[in-house]
């Protein structure tokens, strides 16, 4: 393709520049612009608003914020080791609340297993052993 | 609270709209909106699309404002914001691409292109400037997101390679190459209607 057959697809390719809407269109459009932005900012939380701020104030350092990274992330680590629950048992506060423990039926006997006799060399009693 | 006066610098606004100043990104956004809609349409061939986009596109460069630190021009920064975002959505649809042939204006027929094409020796092109219109949208179709990208911004925009080098961020030997092909793609959809 010569330069002349080049200018030439360029020159129908610009008639494409016509395609515009309508000047009120910008108009509408800042005005919807400026809804969903107040919108977004009325949905925003305040902890977003928090964050956001954190983050911009976070980018506007300089290498600082390496360092200041580093401070937060080994303040959390220490703060997550000390703060780890240790093996000691916890204190129950509440008064009405017992340890759990076996209370046996003693209306209700319990089963009685009767065992061969054993024929021990010391003694020669018959042992009944409930379970 | 100061006042702005409508020929206020763009780092004039961009200084105060990064001060909170919202009138001030107002303004910028008046002053930019019509481009970028142009860039978005021809990319995106959709009306509510472009809309949509263009809404993201000022939401997006106003929370990453406070980032913009003048290395390059206003205008070339919203505009790398606007074609990345159009690429990545375009890689998302792949569906539906519809032209809004009534968006044309009056000025199409004075244009000096349709005016040589009326002129032509082929009756057929005299009257049919809706087909030529078709044509065209459906060659730009053709293309692919990247060579329409180039074309939008170089042929219909104006832009010069450099800028464009610099919103794509490629080289402008990428810049030039791309407009070759897309325009040896174009030269055969359009081939009835060049002399």
């Amino acid at each position: 393709m010569n330069q002349s057959q080049e200018e030439d697809v360029q020159k129908l390719i610009r008639l494409k520049r016509h395609e515009s809407p309508p000047p009120e269109y910008f108009e509408n459009f800042l005005e919807e612009f400026q809804t969903r932005q107040r919108g977004e900012l009325l949905k925003q939380s305040s902890f977003g608003l928090f964050r956001d701020r954190v983050a911009t104030w976070y980018r506007e350092q300089g290498s600082v914020k390496w360092v200041a990274g580093a401070g937060a992330a080994y303040a959390g680590v220490m703060a997550a080791v000390f703060m780890w629950p240790s093996g000691n048992p916890t204190k129950m506060d509440d008064p009405n609340m017992k340890p759990a423990s076996y209370q046996p039926n003693k209306g209700t006997p319990l089963p009685t297993v009767d065992f061969p006799k054993i024929e021990n060399s010391g003694s020669s009693s018959t042992t009944l052993r409930e379970f | 609270m100061s006042s702005i006066s409508a020929t206020e610098s763009d780092e004039e606004l961009v200084r105060l709209a990064q001060d909170g100043d919202t009138r001030a990104f107002d303004q910028l956004v008046v002053k930019y909106s019509p481009r970028l809609y142009g860039l978005v349409y021809h990319m995106t061939s959709h009306k509510e699309d472009t809309n949509d986009l263009m809404q993201d596109i000022f939401a997006k460069a106003y929370r990453s404002l406070k980032r913009f630190r003048g290395k390059s021009s206003f205008y070339t920064w919203i505009y790398a914001i606007g074609t990345n975002m159009t690429l990545n959505f375009l890689k998302k649809r792949k569906r539906r691409a519809t032209w809004s042939l009534d968006d044309v204006d009056s000025g199409i027929q004075n244009d000096e292109a349709v005016v040589d094409i009326g002129h032509a020796s082929n009756p057929r092109h005299q009257s049919d400037i809706n087909a030529l219109q078709k044509k065209l949208n459906e060659s730009m179709q053709a293309l692919s997101d990247d060579h329409r990208a180039v074309v939008a911004m170089f042929d219909i925009q104006g832009l010069p390679h450099a800028e464009i080098s610099q919103i794509l961020s490629v080289s402008e030997g990428t810049v030039r190459s791309r407009l070759f092909y897309a325009h040896q793609q174009l030269r055969g959809h359009l081939e009835e209607f060049l002399r």
